[in-house]
């Protein structure tokens, strides 16, 4: 169905050439699912924009190899041609479900332009889905949630009946509970329809249980392809191991760090001569650095691309995690203590309402009537689904939103600092990161040099090059700007640290260091821990009590492992069986 | 930058020059009679002479200073009025915001070019009571523009983080919200350079700006377009450099926002 050979694109960024897919090799037969597993960077969402015929033309890019789609070759045919190729036989799912639809447009009358059989729309939001289909028909996307749109949009992709869908991380932007639902929407579509997909993800466990096969893209270079559930097994290549390795579900032991198994990313060149992979590798020798590894029939059964698969494996990364440093005792004394909080956002019916809400509703109580203590230097994790309120609870704790009713209790020392889900956002583009993390010095009427040499070991202790002090936000990537704001958080250690969602947005791997970080900073400096997350997970290697939050309320309260092991409350089950851990039953 | 942006920002920096060193570059008196009238451009004369017979060259270089300056003066004042009144908006919100934001709609609703027409009237012509008046009126829209961008930013998370920080009062606003709104007020403000000349040369027409022989260029144009057919250069040289300003204005404009783009 699509067949891609030696494929490589050169985008151009701030006019310097860029190499972002170096001879990329890849077939999909037709009714294949084929998941394109990577971190950010490694150029898979370029694969699939090149797939699609998308590259943005001010990027200037220059493709050699080979593209072809049902046995059409596609490199170099006109605009009108991909055109007419996404028309009749490509169909795509991309990752903002609410802004890949027109707003201005109903459901139904989107939905019927890429109808070619003649069935209704309403028959095709039953077959995603969607209930009420009859009335839902007349619904603009702005009226629907997250979840719902993105099923509107994989009807479209199938109800054209194309040979060919390629969706570009479609789940990353759901909620875990939503993600598993849309997941095995996808697969049962696919193999009813016999159509191939090409899955695009970073996520380990979503490409195993989705996928019949598993490609590993790293620095723009395929390195690994094979069977799913093989390749999860048994990886050939060592980066694929270390995913895999990274990889923390309910069961890892949260008694020690998080194996950490590769350097970042940012230290990992295209344009190498050897192997892309090698500067990260803990396996490297000089012959890896020095020539280009052939790819080769692995021992699962596809191929890959490095010297040395033999030594590779998970038992290699399985000793790599590190002790916690000891934490600091504190007691009991209570630190934040919130009373019967109560808060509503009410809504004038908008013409655009927000995402995510029926444009009737009028009120949402975020929270009520909730009663939560905070103890000195302890760990807590709020865990709830979309909605739930967990992330107005924090607003209210930070002292970012003042709650209707209630009382809330805070420290009159040091206010707490918020690590935001969305950490480029949350520093200053037209600043330095060292004008930044200096802001938190001023009151301690520090020196020049004085606050300088703090702000450097902030930098240090998150873990990032003293010299990115002198940076903005616009020269980071994605991992650095969350370190960065973890820095500013910690210059002056506060007696709370609150993160929303501080490591939803980031790739397995990312996550992994960010969530060992945390847990290492919060013990060394005795700082207690709020982390808002709907990943379990997560939750469970950072922190040692559980709230779960659903409506606004408070439904549970414990330990950590107890709540893990039996939950009591019905949505704290929906969380677990969304889990990766458990995906592959939720999508079987 | 791209390299004709580049040169359109060096041009701003050599007509500003040329508007304060007036006095020294031009070749004449600009209202003083040197030789025969309508003489057209030679090599004696560079540009001709006008109608009285004075010197076009001499004219255009003091007409540069009349235009550019009072045009640096009203748009500065503009973004100066409008940044405090949509800022303060924007940041106390409430009843003051309330308020502020109806004196805005009032002014952009209210005739304000004919009020300041009258105001200038009854005040007495000139071209500096004509700068003043015209300043009170030119800053509604950048009050919106300001307004709206520091509401949009006090909301993102990096100006949450920053007040987490500590940051407060003049302090956040000056490095942490207004930066958000500089590269709208900017464009806005090259593109209003158009606009500005062009009132500046109504009021000079109606005899309230520059008062008759001064030589402001969009007054010397009005007042010789009779003579197009006869004797073009007296009416066309003017607006030609009007032309040039504008358009200089507007490229360099691109080329800040490229420039604020890259930092």
């Amino acid at each position: 169905m699509l067949d891609i050979g030696d494929l490589s694109v050169t985008l151009h960024r701030g006019g310097r050439p860029n190499l972002v897919l170096d001879r990329v090799g890849l077939v999909i037969g037709r009714g294949e699912i084929v998941a394109m597993l990577g971190e950010s960077g490694s150029g898979k969402s370029t694969l699939a924009l090149a797939v699609m015929g998308l590259l943005a033309p001010e990027s200037q890019p220059i493709v050699s190899g080979a593209i072809a789609i049902d046995g059409e070759s596609l490199v170099g045919a006109s605009p009108d041609r991909w055109r007419r190729m996404r028309r009749e036989r490509l169909g795509v799912v991309f990752q903002d479900p609410i802004g890949s639809l027109n707003p201005t447009l109903r459901i139904g009358d989107q939905l019927s332009e890429a109808i070619t059989d003649g069935s209704s729309a309403a028959s095709w939001l039953e077959r995603v889905g969607i209930s009420e289909p009859l009335s839902r028909v007349r619904a603009y996307p702005h009226q629907l949630s997250g979840g719902q749109c993105q099923r509107v949009m994989i009807a479209m992709a199938i109800a054209k009946r194309p040979g060919l869908i390629i969706a570009d991380e479609p789940t990353t932007a759901l909620d875990v509970v939503v993600q598993a639902q849309i997941l095995a929407l996808i697969r049962r579509l696919a193999r009813e329809e016999g159509i191939a997909v090409l899955f695009v993800t970073h996520d380990l466990a979503v490409a195993s249980v989705l996928a019949d096969r598993v490609a590993v893209m790293h620095a723009g270079r395929l390195v690994e392809e094979g069977a799913a559930d093989k390749l999860a097994a048994r990886p050939a290549h060592p980066y694929t191991a270390a995913l895999l390795g990274a990889r923390f579900g309910l069961t890892v032991d949260r008694t020690q760090q998080l194996p950490t198994l590769v350097t970042s990313a940012d230290s990992a060149g295209a344009a190498s001569a050897g192997c892309a992979f090698a500067a990260r590798c803990k396996l490297a020798t000089d012959h890896c650095r020095t020539v280009r590894p052939p790819t080769e029939r692995a021992p699962h059964g596809g191929v890959v691309a490095c010297f040395r698969t033999a030594e590779s494996g998970p038992a290699l990364w399985a000793s790599a995690s590190a002790h916690w440093p000891a934490a600091q005792d504190s007691g009991r004394e209570i630190l934040v203590e919130l009373a019967k909080v109560e808060k509503t956002y009410a809504f004038a019916r908008r013409l655009l309402a927000g995402k995510a809400r029926p444009a009737r509703a009028m009120a949402v109580r975020a929270l009520a009537g909730v009663d939560l203590r905070i103890y000195r230097g302890e760990s807590l994790a709020v865990v709830g689904g979309s909605g739930s309120g967990k992330s107005t609870l924090l607003r209210v704790v930070a002292g970012l939103l003042l709650p209707d009713a209630g009382d809330v209790i805070r420290p009159p020392e040091n206010p707490a600092q918020v690590i935001f889900q969305d950490a480029r956002g949350s520093l200053t583009p037209w600043l330095t990161i060292g004008e930044q993390i200096g802001e938190r010095l001023r009151p301690l009427r520090l020196t020049q040099s004085e606050r300088r040499a703090k702000v450097e070991a902030a930098l240090e202790q998150v873990g990032l090059d003293p010299r990115l002090g002198e940076a903005r936000a616009g020269d980071l990537s994605g991992g650095q700007c969350q370190r960065a704001a973890l820095a500013r958080a910690i210059v002056v250690p506060p007696s709370l640290l609150l993160c929303d969602e501080a490591v939803s947005a980031l790739d397995m791997t990312l996550a992994a260091a960010m969530l060992n970080l945390i847990g290492s900073l919060r013990r060394r400096l005795g700082m207690a821990l709020m982390f808002v997350t709907h990943d379990l997970a997560a939750a469970r290697v950072v922190a040692d009590r559980i709230v779960v939050m659903a409506n606004g309320e408070i439904v549970e309260m414990g330990d950590v492992e107890t709540i893990v092991a039996a939950p009591a409350h019905p949505a704290t089950q929906a969380l677990l069986d969304a889990m990766p851990d458990r995906l592959a039953q939720a999508v079987a | 930058m791209p390299r004709l942006e580049a040169a359109a920002v060096c041009m701003l920096f050599v007509i500003t020059l040329v508007a304060f060193a007036a006095p020294w570059l031009a070749p004449a008196d600009p209202v003083v009679k040197i030789g025969e009238p309508y003489q057209p451009p030679s090599l004696s004369y560079l540009f001709g002479t006008d109608e009285i017979g004075r010197d076009m060259l001499a004219r255009m270089i003091y007409g540069v200073r009349l235009t550019w300056l009072p045009s640096l003066v009203i748009i500065a004042a503009g973004v100066v009025i409008g940044t405090i009144v949509g800022g303060l908006g924007a940041l106390a919100g409430g009843v003051i915001d309330l308020l502020l934001t109806r004196l805005t709609e009032l002014f952009i609703v209210i005739p304000s070019t004919m009020i300041a027409l009258a105001a200038v009237a009854a005040i007495g012509p000139g071209i500096w009571h004509t700068v003043a008046t015209m300043s009170v009126f030119w800053w509604p829209w950048y009050a919106r523009i300001v307004r709206s961008e520091v509401k949009v930013v006090a909301s993102r998370p990096h100006a949450e983080a920053a007040r987490l920080s500590g940051v407060s009062g003049p302090r956040l606003v000056i490095r942490y919200l207004l930066p958000a709104a500089l590269p709208s007020v900017l464009v806005t403000a090259t593109l209003d350079v158009a606009n500005v000349i062009l009132v500046l040369s109504l009021f000079s027409f109606l005899g309230l700006g520059a008062p008759a022989p001064t030589p402001e260029l969009g007054a010397m144009t009005a007042r010789s377009l009779a003579s197009l057919t006869t004797h073009w250069w007296i009416p066309i040289l003017p607006a030609v450099a009007i032309f040039i300003l504008v358009v200089t204005a507007n490229l360099a404009g691109d080329g800040l926002r490229a420039l604020m783009k890259a930092v």
